[in-house]
């Protein structure tokens, strides 16, 4: 036997060397994969190396900014001082929209709020190949980061935790070939998955070829699945190729999030939506005496498990 | 003594070096436009390990290299794994047949490996209905990458032989200590 084993041992190692990945490979399609702990052993040395380039080029880059663009600024402030009042000006034409928009709620009889706990962190690293899109944050489980959990800037969709450790958590951004966004039209309503396509492109899927969808329209986070809140931006339709057969359309879509400047990011904690439904106003005059129905305040369930969303 | 000493620990240096490359690899190339310029610095030791060392214990390092890639990734597990490990065996194949003994013909083995290893990653995708989406990335990225990993090469793989050589892992070296051993047991 032991001949035997030693006159085939190179057949046998090259057998093995094949056989282990494809094994880690069939079991990762059947169980997303966590952290082991030889993974946090390396995580351990590696995180430590990231979050001292990160700083180093943020310095770098702050230290360029500061100085030598110094002589840039006065231009620069002249063009914010435009912006500024370009911005007030939208903040006054948005401030209308709103209070009609509170009005029409009023007379559906119902307020929804959403109230989102999150947490800050910092883009330290990204994926090691440029064929996957994943981020690393310098924030994990011992700042309440859990897997599944959303994450967003002030742009919009970011993407979702993928695993984490207690000092860093990586996540999956929309441009990620493996990630999915449920997502719905402003305008039209429509509704599809976001998935990544290129470095700055995504594509919107399953979306009826009859479904009315433009170039430029906005594209908002729908909330099904639980992971991402709902009507957060995900991005806007930049290009729609709608052939004359089939059953979808095929749609690229600009991510709202600026991906090549992306540093610090928000993680949702929590999300909570709250509906206050009112009382009917009366309007017969049978109707004048005071009503005495409460308003009542429904709470979505604190802490509802997210579905895989973004996982396919 | 020491030099037996410096040789066990090899590998184990070598993992070091390769999971500092990786943090290297994917925090200074995180800013934009740096990130097209990012080279696989792990190709290059998977290369180094095909010819400089031998099936078992290049194969276990290999193994090891993808797995640290892996924990770096978004990537599906085994993804990394099987595409390492094709290139290595594929590499070692190839010496085979090849005699690559010149630095220039170990600069053209990498540019080749590096295109394969766009190519294997397009093929791997597929299993995953993935492949369409990424065939554009592939044609924009495949010669800027293959020009990089050689360029990187040039320079990353005398490092290798700097370290190799100091830790006693070249064969001038494995000849010194074979025969000091052969001097301390008289013959």
């Amino acid at each position: 036997m032991i001949k035997y084993l030693k006159e085939y041992r190179f057949y046998i190692t090259l057998f093995l060397f094949l056989l282990i990945p494809v094994i880690a490979l069939d079991t990762s399609t059947r169980s997303p994969r966590d952290y082991r702990f030889y993974d946090r052993v390396i995580l351990a040395v590696t995180a430590p190396i990231q979050t001292a380039i990160s700083w180093s080029l943020e310095q770098a880059v702050d230290l360029t900014q500061g100085y030598l663009y110094l002589w840039n600024v006065k231009t620069q402030n002249t063009q914010l001082f435009e912006e500024n009042r370009k911005l007030l000006g939208q903040i006054a034409s948005l401030k209308e929209a709103e209070n009609e928009n509170m009005r029409l709620r009023q007379v559906l009889n119902f307020q929804e709020k959403m109230r989102l706990e999150t947490i800050v962190a910092r883009v330290i690293a990204k994926d090691v190949s440029t064929e996957f899109r994943a981020v690393r944050l310098n924030r994990g489980e011992n700042a309440g980061i859990k897997k599944g959990m959303a994450v967003v800037t002030y742009e919009g969709v970011v993407g979702r935790v993928l695993r984490t450790t207690g000092t860093t958590s990586d996540v999956v951004t929309v441009l990620d070939l493996l990630s999915a966004v449920d997502a719905v039209s402003e305008r039209s309503r429509a509704r599809g998955v976001v998935e990544g396509l290129t470095d700055e492109i995504c594509q919107m899927k399953f979306t009826l070829r009859t479904d009315d969808i433009q170039i430029g329209d906005f594209l908002l986070s729908s909330g099904l699945g639980g992971i991402f809140p709902r009507g957060v931006a995900v991005g806007t339709v930049s290009k729609v190729n709608k052939k004359q057969f089939g059953i979808s359309q095929e749609i690229e879509v600009k991510p709202a999030v600026d991906f090549t400047k992306l540093e610090e990011v928000m993680v949702v904690l929590d999300q909570k939506v709250e509906v206050i439904e009112k009382p009917i106003e009366p309007k017969t005059p049978k109707a004048e005496t005071h009503s005495t129905v409460k308003p009542a305040i429904k709470s979505a369930p604190k802490g509802r498990k997210p579905h895989e969303e973004g996982a396919e | 003594m020491k030099n037996l000493v410096l040789r066990a620990l090899n590998a184990p240096l070598f993992v070091l070096l390769v999971a500092g490359a990786v943090a290297v690899q994917s925090s200074l190339f995180n800013s934009y436009p740096l990130w097209y310029f990012q080279p696989d610095l792990i190709l290059i030791a998977v290369i180094w390990c095909a010819l400089r060392r031998t099936l078992t214990e290049g194969g276990i390092l290999v193994l090891i290299f993808a797995s640290i890639v892996e924990t770096h990734s978004s990537s599906p597990v085994g993804f990394f794994l099987c595409i390492y490990m094709i290139l290595f065996l594929g590499i070692r194949a190839f010496s085979r047949f090849f005699v690559i003994s010149q630095f220039s013909a170990l600069l053209i083995v990498t540019i080749g490996a590096a295109v394969s290893w766009k190519l294997l990653v397009l093929a791997f995708l597929s299993a995953f209905d993935r492949a369409t989406a990424q065939a554009f990335h592939f044609l924009i990225t495949v010669l800027p990458f293959a020009a990089i990993e050689g360029l990187m090469g040039f320079w990353l793989y005398r490092a290798l032989d700097l370290f190799d050589r100091s830790t006693t892992q070249s064969e001038s070296s494995r000849q010194l200590i074979e025969d000091e051993l052969l001097v301390e047991e008289g013959l």
